[in-house]
Order: structure tokens, then C-alpha cells, then sequence
């Protein structure tokens, strides 16, 4: 027996209930929901509003709302979002940390250069054009009707940058002194967010198109 | 299934294993397919399962495709180029860990 409109809707609205908004999740956790009920329909013989409570519990656990510091201090999410989530964090920060360690050994070797009025500049300009770039592609994904873990994660990115980007903007006003490591932030931050913003936008286009 | 914690660390490579088998599957069908593959003996869940997709796919191992499939919409993962080469290194691995748990249980067997 396969899954009508309306028993999808059901589906759907359960989801809803559990804060399951990121799309890239609710599809394919909707697909599995149905597919394993109707699967239960056939072995069991009953119908699917009988079997769809069934289910429902075995997911419980993967969908109770819980939250984690790493991905925010306000929200929460089904369990299984912030485990996925999680696992993709771990993979940015073996990649941020390093970075950051680099550009910051960096600041100390080559001081001088930094101190630099016409280094200083470019790695400002830099920042600076990073930064506009990351605001634009925002601007995209707030327009965008739909969310995903990826348009999630590409906020989160992008609210870290512009924080980094502001303390060295106050910092250079109040002391006069530049530092690379909050223009470092901004660098490191930028392929990452610029990862999750296609990937998101690549999830949304194929979507759109069923 | 008996002790789950001794599968754990193998799920990447038998997701990836099935992938490169199957060519392409969906969420609920490699949970089944390990089920039928294991007899009911091993049962991957599904807040095990998707994290690993998702954490394989940032890694580019694994490439999404969705397709609308019975009236909703149905995410396929299949292996990148990348995927494929790390799951002949990834099986190698496996076998050689299962090679040495063997010589470590069993040495009999092992001369």
C-alpha cells in the first residue's frame, strides 16, 4: 500500500511539530517515515493510519528537540539535525583551527610587514570585499522561502565574520592598531560559508525543479 | 543486533560498500539491505545512518541526486569519483583489521 497525499500531510505536519524545518532533512527523514510504514502495512496487514504511530515511536529518540553549544546557544533541533550538523563542524573546525594557528605564528614572524601602512590596507580592502560578498549572498538566502541545514549553517558563518570584521573595525578606531587575527577570521570563515551558501543553493535549485 | 558499539566505527565503509555495489540508494534502503545482508542481526538506525550521510557527503565522498518518487521526494546518495577511491582504501583497511581481530581471538587459525 502506498502512501496517499493526505497520509504524507500527516507525516509532514508530525515533522513540523518536532521543529524538522531544515528541508535537506525533512525530505528524505518524510521519505524513510513513509517508506517504512508502508512496508509495515504490507507485513502486518493493517492499514496506514494504525501503522504510522508504530513508526513514529521508533523515531522519538532521533527527533526529541535538544541543543548543543557548538551550533547555537538559542535554538534547539531534533536530535538528529544537531548530530548531523555536528559531524559537519567537526570537519570546518580540522580546517578553521589550523588556519587560525597559521595566520596567528604568522602575526609574530613577520610583525613588521604586518605593521606595514600599505599591508595593512590590502588586508583590509580584503576583509572589507569578503565581508560585502558574504552580506550579498545573505541577502540571497533571507530571500530564499526555503531552509536548509546549509543556509543555516551559512547565517551562523556569515554572523561570525561580520562580528570579526566589526571588533577589528573598533579596535583599529579606539587603539590605532590593526591586527591580522580578526582579518584572518574573516579569510578563514569565507570559503566555508561560501561552501554552505552552494550548497544550499544547489539542494534549493533541485528541489524547485521536481 | 548483538553489540552495536562493534559496529560503530565500521558504518562509513559498509554505507560506502553498499554504494559502491548499488550504485545509488536512498536512506531507508540501506538500512534494509544491511538488515537482509546481516539476517536482522545488525540494524543500523536512522539517527546513526543520516549524520553519517551527511558527514560523508561534506566530505565529498558522496554526491546527492532527488527524485520525486510515489508522490514525494526521494534523496539518492551515490559515490564521487574521490568516494570511490576511498572505499577501496576504506575496505582494505577493514579487511585488515578484521585479519588481525581473527589472528587476536582466534591464533589457531592464523598459522
Amino acid at each position: 500500500m502506498k502512501a496517499t497525499k493526505e497520509n504524507l500531510d500527516l507525516i509532514d505536519r508530525y515533522l513540523e511539530q518536532r521543529k524538522l524545518d531544515f528541508l535537506d532533512y525533512k525530505l528524505e527523514i518524510k521519505d524513510h517515515i513513509a517508506s517504512q510504514v508502508e512496508d509495515l502495512c504490507e507485513k502486518q496487514n493493517i492499514n496506514f493510519e494504525d501503522a504510522l504511530p508504530k513508526v513514529l515511536k521508533e523515531w522519538e529518540p532521533s527527533l526529541i528537540l535538544k541543543s548543543s553549544i557548538w551550533i547555537s546557544n538559542k535554538d534547539s533541533f531534533p536530535a538528529i539535525v544537531i548530530s548531523g550538523i555536528k559531524k559537519r563542524y567537526l570537519i570546518y573546525n580540522s580546517i578553521i583551527l589550523p588556519v587560525m594557528i597559521v595566520f596567528f605564528v604568522l602575526q609574530f614572524i613577520f610583525k613588521n610587514e604586518f605593521e606595514n601602512e600599505n599591508t595593512s590596507k590590502l588586508l583590509f580592502i580584503v576583509s572589507t570585499s569578503l565581508s560585502l560578498l558574504l552580506s550579498v549572498l545573505r541577502y540571497f538566502t533571507f530571500r530564499s522561502n526555503y531552509q536548509t541545514s546549509y543556509s543555516y549553517e551559512f547565517n551562523r558563518i556569515y554572523k561570525m565574520a561580520i562580528m570579526f570584521w566589526c571588533f577589528d573595525m573598533m579596535f583599529y578606531y579606539n587603539s590605532g592598531i590593526t591586527t591580522i587575527l580578526f582579518k584572518a577570521m574573516v579569510v578563514t570563515y569565507f570559503p566555508i560559508a561560501i561552501y554552505s551558501f552552494l550548497k544550499h543553493m544547489q539542494f534549493k535549485n533541485r528541489v524547485i525543479n521536481l | 543486533m548483538k553489540n552495536s558499539s562493534l559496529y560503530k566505527g565500521s558504518l562509513n565503509t559498509i554505507i560506502m560498500k553498499l554504494l559502491e555495489e548499488k550504485g545509488r540508494m536512498y536512506g531507508y534502503e540501506i538500512t534494509q539491505k544491511v538488515k537482509a545482508i546481516t539476517l536482522g542481526e545488525l540494524n543500523i538506525t536512522e539517527g546513526a545512518l543520516y549524520p553519517a550521510l551527511h558527514k560523508l557527503e561534506a566530505e565529498g565522498l558522496l554526491e546527492v541526486e532527488v527524485e520525486k518518487v510515489d508522490n514525494r521526494l526521494r534523496k539518492y546518495y551515490k559515490l564521487t569519483e574521490k568516494g570511490n577511491k576511498e572505499t577501496v582504501n576504506r575496505l582494505a583497511e577493514l579487511e585488515e583489521f578484521i585479519k588481525n581481530m581473527q589472528n587476536i581471538v582466534n591464533p589457531k587459525l592464523s598459522y
